[in-house]
C-alpha cells in the first residue's frame, strides 16, 4: 500500500466516526443549519423553537431507522 | 442537582462510551499478544495511548481560548453526528435489522487475520505492532472526542476525564484478569444509552449556541435525555416492523 493509500484508508477511517449512512448525515447538518440560520426568525416563543429543533431531530432519526428497516428487507 | 447535571452526566456519558471503545481496542490488542506475543502488543499500545496524549496536550488548550457560543455549536453539532450514528446503529442492532456486536467473533477474526499476515520478519513484528498501536490509537481518538465534546462546553472536562480514566482502568483490569475478550459487556445496550446521552448533549448544546432558551435550564438535559430514549424505544418498533422480521446472525461489525 503506497504512502497516498495509507492516508486516504486513515482518512476514511477518521471520517467513518462520524460518517456511516451519508443520507443521515446530511440531513442532520442540513437541519442544523435551517435551525440554525432560520428558527430564530421563523418561531418567536422559545419553548416552540426548542420543540421544533428537537422534533426535527427526531424525525430524521425515525426516518433514517424506517429507511434502513426496509432497505434490509427489501434485500432480503 | 443542577451541579450533578453538569458534572455526572459528563462524567457519566464518558465512562459508558469509553467502556464500549475500551473493550473494543482490548479484544484487538488481547488478540495481538495472543497470536504475535505480547512484547508489540504491548509496545503498540502503549505508542498508541502516548499519541493520544500528545493529541490531548497540544490540542486542549486551544479549547480553553474559543469563545462558548462558538464551541457550543461545534462541539453540539459534532456531537448530534457522533451521538445520533451511534443510537441509530443500537436501535437497528436492537431490531435485530443489523448484526449485534459480539467480541468473541471480533477476536477470532482479528486471530485468524493476524495468523495470515505472514511471520515475523523482525524482532519487533510491524504487522502485531501496528495494528496494536492503531486499534489503540482510533478507539482512544474516539474517546478523546467524548470526553472533549462532554466535557468542554460544560466546563466539567475534569469529571469527564475521571470517567473516562474509570472505564479504562476497570477494562485492563477485567482484561489482565480473565485473559480473553470481554464478551459479556452488553455493547449495544451500553451504545443505545450512550448514543441517547451524547445526542441530548449535542442538541442542548447546539440550541443554546443558536439562542433556544432550554425551559429549566440544566434540567432539560434530563428530559432531552428521556425524550432521545423514548424515540429510540419507539425506534425499534418501526425497524421491527420494517424489516418484517428479519434476524441476522451476530457478528463482529
Amino acid at each position: 500500500m503506497t504512502a497516498r493509500r495509507k492516508v486516504q484508508a486513515a482518512a476514511l477511517e477518521l471520517l467513518g466516526l462520524f460518517v456511516e449512512d451519508w443520507l443521515f448525515t446530511l440531513a442532520i447538518l442540513a437541519w442544523l443549519a435551517a435551525a440554525g440560520l432560520l428558527l430564530p426568525h421563523a418561531v418567536d416563543d422559545p419553548l416552540a423553537r426548542a420543540a421544533v429543533f428537537v422534533a426535527g431531530l427526531l424525525g430524521i432519526l425515525l426516518e433514517r431507522v424506517a429507511a434502513a428497516a426496509r432497505a434490509a428487507r427489501r434485500d432480503g | 442537582m443542577t451541579d450533578w447535571i453538569q458534572s455526572g452526566t459528563p462524567m457519566l456519558a464518558a465512562f459508558l462510551a469509553s467502556l464500549v471503545e475500551c473493550v473494543e481496542a482490548l479484544t484487538i490488542v488481547l488478540a495481538v499478544g495472543t497470536v504475535r506475543g505480547w512484547r508489540p502488543a504491548l509496545a503498540g499500545a502503549a505508542i498508541g495511548g502516548a499519541a493520544l496524549v500528545l493529541l490531548v496536550v497540544a490540542f486542549g488548550p486551544l479549547l480553553e481560548g474559543a469563545p462558548l457560543a462558538d464551541l457550543q455549536l461545534v462541539i453540539g453539532a459534532l456531537l448530534l453526528l457522533f451521538g445520533m450514528r451511534w443510537l441509530r446503529k443500537a436501535i437497528l442492532r436492537a431490531a435485530g435489522v443489523i448484526p449485534l456486536h459480539d467480541e468473541g467473533v471480533a477476536f477470532a477474526r482479528q486471530s485468524r487475520a493476524l495468523q495470515g499476515s505472514g511471520t515475523r520478519a523482525d524482532a519487533w513484528d510491524t504487522v502485531a505492532l501496528v495494528t496494536s498501536l492503531k486499534a489503540v490509537f482510533l478507539e482512544g481518538l474516539e474517546v478523546v472526542f467524548i470526553v472533549i465534546a462532554a466535557g468542554a462546553a460544560s466546563h466539567a472536562l475534569v469529571p469527564a476525564a475521571i470517567g473516562a480514566g474509570a472505564a479504562l482502568a476497570a477494562v485492563i483490569l477485567l482484561g489482565v484478569a480473565l485473559h480473553k475478550p470481554l464478551a459479556r459487556v452488553p455493547e449495544n445496550t451500553l451504545k443505545f444509552g450512550v448514543g441517547a446521552l451524547l445526542s441530548a448533549f449535542g442538541t442542548f448544546w447546539f440550541g443554546e449556541g443558536i439562542g433556544v432558551a432550554w425551559p429549566g435550564g440544566d434540567l432539560a438535559l434530563l428530559i432531552l435525555i428521556a425524550t432521545f430514549l423514548c424515540a429510540a424505544f419507539g425506534g425499534v418498533a418501526i425497524a421491527r416492523r420494517g424489516a418484517g422480521g428479519a434476524r441476522p446472525a451476530r457478528g463482529s461489525a
